[in-house]
């Protein structure tokens, strides 16, 4: 079953934090979106989307910041335009494709546990001197279905 | 009719820009304390009728949740009220809500205000007559996060 969203660790933190058993957040998060990487033919861990965001594309990739705004009316959207590093290499081939984004709290690539993970509308490939840029507003989150 | 769990317009603004934007709401303490609703205004996140008064039901001890796991939590004790002294409910009337609500200290020792943060349904609508009383069991309240 898929599980795009916000991911169970998120959810269990907020859970935690918010319901009796925790202290709220009130630090500053930077957080960095990261591109999904999947292969045509093999299977995707949607549980934990480990394999998507541990096989990062190649060369000089790295994620990208993301900046936030305020919520309004139970949703929070990117209020920068979200750029990544223009590929000095190809990062897809024919059979790697990127599918999704994670949003993570750590710019750390070895770190594959993403706080949110959303599907891109259609597949993107990216080869040497291209780059991905995502709009602001791009990105909406919420904590029930938009 | 609210057929599953809701978090208030309020607290779903303060999470989201606690985790991804800047936190701007610094909540002292997030335990929560529990109350029943016979009518809710969803447009407004508030009951428009409780048992016998508004913030009647609202018991003083906070109630204890489990760790979370796979995004949900339970409340781990019975939730006990004392015995009603008059009828909660009217003729035909029902018990439909569980409210979850955080507390703030008020202007004078033991004088607190409560701020309604969740809903959820009573499964099953429940009436409460003079003598009666109202017992939620371990695992009764359920919250479950999903946005799948």
């Amino acid at each position: 079953m898929a599980k795009f969203g916000l991911q169970t660790i998120y959810l269990n933190d907020i859970l935690t934090r918010y319901f009796g058993n925790g202290k709220p957040n009130t630090n500053y998060n930077e957080l960095y979106v990261g591109l999904g990487l999947t292969q045509e033919g093999s299977d995707v861990n949607m549980e934990t989307f480990n394999e998507v965001f541990a096989g990062q594309p190649l060369g000089n990739y790295q994620r990208a910041r993301v900046i936030f705004g305020k919520s309004n009316d139970g949703v929070i959207t990117n209020s920068n335009e979200i750029v990544f590093t223009t590929a000095s290499e190809d990062w897809t081939d024919a059979t790697h494709k990127i599918e999704m984004i994670g949003i993570f709290n750590t710019q750390d690539y070895e770190n594959v546990t993403p706080l949110v993970v959303l599907p891109l509308p259609k597949y993107e490939s990216i080869i040497k001197g291209e780059t991905i840029v995502l709009a602001p507003d791009t990105i909406q989150l919420s904590l029930t279905d938009l | 009719m609210v057929a599953r769990f809701m978090i208030s317009p309020k607290l779903t603004g303060t999470i989201l820009d606690d985790t991804f934007g800047t936190p701007t709401e610094n909540y002292a303490s997030t335990d929560i304390y529990v109350g029943l609703g016979i009518n809710f205004d969803e447009e407004a996140f508030e009951f428009t009728k409780e048992p016998v008064s508004k913030g009647f039901t609202i018991v003083p001890a906070p109630c204890i949740f489990s760790e979370p796991a796979n995004g949900i939590i339970r409340n781990t004790n019975a939730i006990k009220w004392p015995k009603a002294t008059q009828d909660w409910t009217g003729i035909g009337e029902t018990i439909n809500y569980i409210g979850l609500y955080y507390r703030f200290d008020g202007t004078t020792a033991g004088n607190y205000t409560y701020e309604l943060v969740a809903v959820l349904p009573l499964m099953p609508p429940e009436s409460v007559l003079a003598n009666e009383t109202m017992v939620l069991n371990p695992n009764a309240i359920q919250l479950r996060l999903s946005n799948r």
